[in-house]
């Protein structure tokens, strides 16, 4: 046994099966995996993704004092801030960005951070986003369906068992085995589903008794429903079966490594399989073995090491991206980035500020909405430059100015050209660079 | 006593009009009986309730069906139950909807039909509401007669549409159609609060959550303008007794400003241009300045100078529009805050001020602006097909098959009611009472009726797991006792949650 296998294999031993699978993965495939990263590094990535903000100065600190990365994962899962910010990611995700059909975006959000912070199971949280019936003004769950009435059985099937059938809709899909009679059979699930209007903004999902002659909806798996209340029987097969679970652990790995296992994460398809099939396999039964615990699957992505390897590396390789050797970058979204700006430059948070800024950087472009053009609104770029102006230049050291921003010292390199600056200048600049607006 | 299943199919086409048009999630033609279920969480606790309190005794079956209860695949199947029982029993609701109406209010004597005791307040309140709507039928009709003869007959299209505008089921055609606009009344105000509020599980008034900031916001910027209109009421009121009354203008201008809704209209005036605090004082100021400019002192008290009389009675007359549409809508906003769910500071500020003058000045304008005549709702209706050019109205040329569909529907669904019409007529007929009889058998009388059985109809509430419950056990001290026929449905449920079971088996793909 050479020494080499040898560390290999002790590794293994020690590592946790996610670990143990991409090791004999890049083992077989013949790639160096990045080094772990760096205290600060992790403390700033495992803020942002789970409570949508870099670290204080005071946390920093706190932090390289006692360097726990579990414990931290575990302080961060109690907080508030990690329900509030996970239930804004996943509106975004389920409804976008705007109220439309009369969804209310907020109520959606309250309910999934009640949920989130319960550690309400993932597929109880499906299952009552499908089967919802009550007021919308009054029901978080009952807004998914109702901004989605239009074609219901594309999202859900995109959201939640990573599918899109949306080529199915009009003729047999290219790539893969969905035929459009698949599709229409899905699709009528929903046929005795109907929103009604309560009051202004607020409707109630009905339910229909179909008749015997209608013809009866088949799931992808070809199941059948074998009663009446078939919006009931497609949320059990969708939680029952294997792709749910597939699409949960890959939606939850794509949040935190950048990069889905399936990717991207909600297209699996013949054309697009697994890039380690086997560490999603092993995540989905991990995930039904512990009751599709979201807290529990965090656990499991945030402790391993594959999570904390370095982004550092000498240039982009496709091929050890895809089978996550090191960490990939990922743009901040808007509330990380404006929360983030708030610690970094120690403003007070002011929630009308905060919705405008959110707007302005992302909500348009996601939502498709035209109607206000780029052209005529602040760009993204005009508001951090005059937030900069507005905020006093820090009285604070130039290493303090580093650690509140990109939560590390400055090199010598940066030193050195700093000494000729302003401390204006150097605030625009530190909240301006790649480094500030990834999560790396 | 009553047999008049026909009615009720007049009373479905009456009820249809205005109503928004709900299509099923999935754009689904095909037939369904169209009877919403229980709501999902509800009936999930009920039978979670019901299986605590199952009494199984040694019985197997009823021990594995409480069992089964606990499982997702049983509560399916059982809600399944519940929503077919619901289903049969708004279908008859439905049906017998009418003749359920009839029933509640009149009774078989001799060989007509007379007003049942104690229905005395229907009767008021029908002939009274009967009256109106008839009324509003013949301001449609008028209308009708007025624009008609405006619209350029040169296409097929629009021949067709005058011969329906000149046919008998105009007015009543189009009075359902614009029937919300000529009378918004607590609509509107719905319409407007409900921007903010929603109404909860007990019927009360909550602010919905992602308008709690909105809410918080229109609170403060209340508080602000009820610091300006204080001082401003003791001004206005100072003013009033420094002015001189030689004459009805003088007298009107003392009158109003001796009001205090003058004071809160002005006040609202000034915030509606979106003024903060201290740009309010300004206006405030400025608003003094010209009263001052506009009036001299005389020995008897101010008066207006001429050249500034204009602008004065303007804003005069502008006052009593407000302060009759104020008076208006005042009960609906003091019956809207009694309905508030005064659960928090928040909800208890907004109570406190929708009771007061400055809700009732806000509101007031809106409310008068959301009134409209006959004449112009008409003219909206045809504005979509129609554009007007030297006092004709001549067609949009790619409306023609539009304009044709309409016609041809307006047309179809008036001989429609009429045909159906004929048996509310019949049983009118046989009315003893005389108003009641003539009341019965006009348009505007069906229309009160229909609108009040749709009404009755939408109130049922149809608990279907209780139904079904109800007919397979006893509800005993001990808890649901099993009755005879339970053990076959019982059997059968299982059955069903087996098939459940086996579909579920098929989990991948």
């Amino acid at each position: 046994m050479t020494s080499s296998l040898a560390t290999w294999l002790l590794l293994a031993v020690a590592a946790s099966p996610v670990d143990q699978i991409l090791e004999t993965t890049w083992r077989e495939k013949g790639v160096e995996p990045a080094s772990v990263c760096t205290d600060e590094e992790f403390l700033r990535r495992i803020m942002l993704d789970l409570v949508g903000r870099i670290p204080s100065l005071d946390e920093v600190r706190s932090f390289q004092a006692n360097p726990d990365r579990a414990g931290k994962v575990d302080e961060l899962l109690t907080t508030s801030a990690f329900a509030r910010s996970w239930s804004e990611l996943w509106t975004a995700t389920f409804v976008g960005y705007s109220d439309a059909f009369g969804a209310d975006r907020e109520v959606l959000r309250t309910w999934l951070e009640e949920s989130l912070r319960t550690d309400k199971p993932y597929d109880q949280l499906v299952q009552q986003l499908i089967t919802a019936r009550e007021p919308s003004a009054l029901s978080g769950p009952t807004n998914f369906l109702v901004r989605h009435r239009e074609e219901p059985v594309m999202k859900v099937t995109q959201l939640f068992l990573g599918v899109r059938l949306d080529c199915a809709r009009c003729h047999d899909h290219p790539f893969d085995r969905w035929t459009q009679d698949d599709y229409e059979s899905m699709r009528r699930f929903f046929a005795a589903t109907r929103p009604q209007q309560v009051t202004d903004n607020n409707f109630q999902l009905v339910n229909s008794v179909p008749g015997d002659e209608v013809s009866r909806p088949r799931f992808l798996t070809g199941a059948t429903p074998r009663t009446t209340q078939w919006r009931d029987e497609f949320a059990l097969f969708t939680i029952r079966s294997k792709p749910f679970a597939r699409t949960f652990a890959n939606r939850l790995w794509y949040h935190f490594m950048g990069r889905g296992i399936v990717h991207p994460s909600d297209d699996a398809n013949a054309e697009n399989p697994p890039a380690v099939p086997e560490l999603l396999e092993h995540l989905a039964d991990q995930a039904r073995s512990e009751g599709f615990s979201i807290h529990a699957m965090i656990r499991r992505i945030c402790n391993s090491q594959a999570y904390q390897l370095s982004s550092r590396i000498e240039r982009s390789d496709p091929q050890r991206e895809a089978i996550f050797a090191y960490r990939v970058l990922k743009p901040m979204t808007p509330e990380q980035m404006y929360d983030s700006l708030q610690v970094a430059l120690q403003i007070e948070a002011n929630p009308v500020q905060r919705r405008a800024f959110i707007r302005v950087v992302a909500a348009d472009a996601l939502d498709s909405d035209f109607s206000n053009t780029w052209e005529y609104r602040e760009t993204a770029q005009a508001l951090l430059t005059r937030l900069a102006r507005q905020i006093p230049p820090p009285d604070a050291s130039l290493d303090e100015m580093y650690l509140r921003t990109l939560t590390r010292q400055p090199t010598a390199r940066e030193r050195e050209l700093c000494q000729t600056q302003t401390r204006e200048a150097i605030t625009f600049a530190l909240i301006h660079g790649n480094e500030f607006c990834f999560n790396h | 006593m009553l047999n008049h299943t026909r009615l009720t199919a007049l009373l479905i086409v009456f009820a249809g009009f205005g109503v928004t048009h709900i299509q099923s999630l999935a754009q689904e033609p095909e037939a369904a009986t169209e009877q919403p279920t229980s709501a999902g969480e509800a009936i999930r606790d009920q039978i979670t309730d019901f299986a605590a309190k199952l009494q199984v005794g040694g019985d197997q079956s009823l021990s594995k069906f409480q069992q089964t209860l606990g499982t997702e695949p049983g509560v399916i199947v059982v809600n399944d139950r519940a929503a077919r029982r619901a289903a049969d029993v708004l279908a008859k609701a439905q049906a017998n909807a009418l003749t359920d109406y009839l029933k509640l209010h009149f009774e078989q004597s001799g060989d007509g039909y007379a007003l049942r005791d104690g229905q005395q307040e229907y009767r008021e309140a029908y002939l009274k509401s009967s009256e109106r709507i008839n009324k509003e039928i013949e301001a449609v009709a008028a209308a009708i007669r007025e624009t008609t003869p405006k619209i350029d007959a040169e296409t097929d299209a629009t021949k067709l549409l005058v011969r329906f505008l000149e046919s008998e089921g105009a007015a009543p055609m189009f009075y359902f159609v614009v029937q919300p606009y000529l009378r918004p009344g607590g609509a509107l105000i719905d319409r407007e609060l409900g921007k903010v509020f929603v109404r909860g599980e007990q019927g009360k008034y909550v602010i919905r959550a992602g308008r709690r900031p909105d809410a918080e916001q229109f609170v403060e910027r209340s508080r602000q303008q009820t610091v300006v209109i204080s001082p401003l009421q003791k001004e206005m009121s100072a003013w009033a007794k420094d002015l001189a009354t030689p004459d009805d203008f003088h007298k009107r201008m003392q009158a109003a400003f001796a009001d205090p809704l003058f004071a809160v209209l002005v006040a609202t005036k000034i915030y509606e241009k979106g003024n903060q605090p201290g740009q309010a004082s300004m206006q405030v100021n400025k608003f003094f300045e010209g009263l001052e400019n506009a009036c001299r002192d005389t020995v008897d008290g101010l008066v207006v100078r001429d050249e500034a009389q204009a602008d004065i009675d303007k804003l005069l007359t502008e006052f009593a529009r407000a302060q009759q549409a104020s008076e208006q809508v005042r009960p609906m906003l003091t019956q809207y805050a009694d309905r508030i769910q005064a659960d928090d500071d928040l909800h208890r500020q907004w109570a406190e001020l929708l009771r007061g003058d400055l809700a009732a000045a806000m509101f007031g304008p809106s409310y008068e602006a959301g009134k409209v005549t006959p004449e112009v709702a008409i003219q909206a209706t045809l504005a979509k097909m129609f554009t007007e050019q030297d006092g004709r109205l001549k067609m949009i040329s790619q409306n023609e098959e539009e304009i044709e569909k309409f016609a041809s529907k307006m047309f179809r669904d008036y001989r429609d009611a009429r045909r159906r019409g004929h048996s509310v007529t019949e049983f009118a007929a046989k009315i003893t009472d005389p108003e009641m009889r003539d009341a019965f058998a006009s348009t505007g009388g069906k229309f009160v009726m229909a609108t009040e059985a749709k009404q009755a109809l939408s109130e049922i509430n149809v608990e279907g797991f209780a139904l079904w419950r109800h007919e397979f056990f006893e509800s005993t001290d001990a808890g649901y006792v099993a009755k005879a026929a339970a053990f076959e449905e019982v059997r059968s449920i299982l059955a069903d949650v087996e098939k459940v079971g086996e579909e579920l088996k098929k989990d991948d793909f």
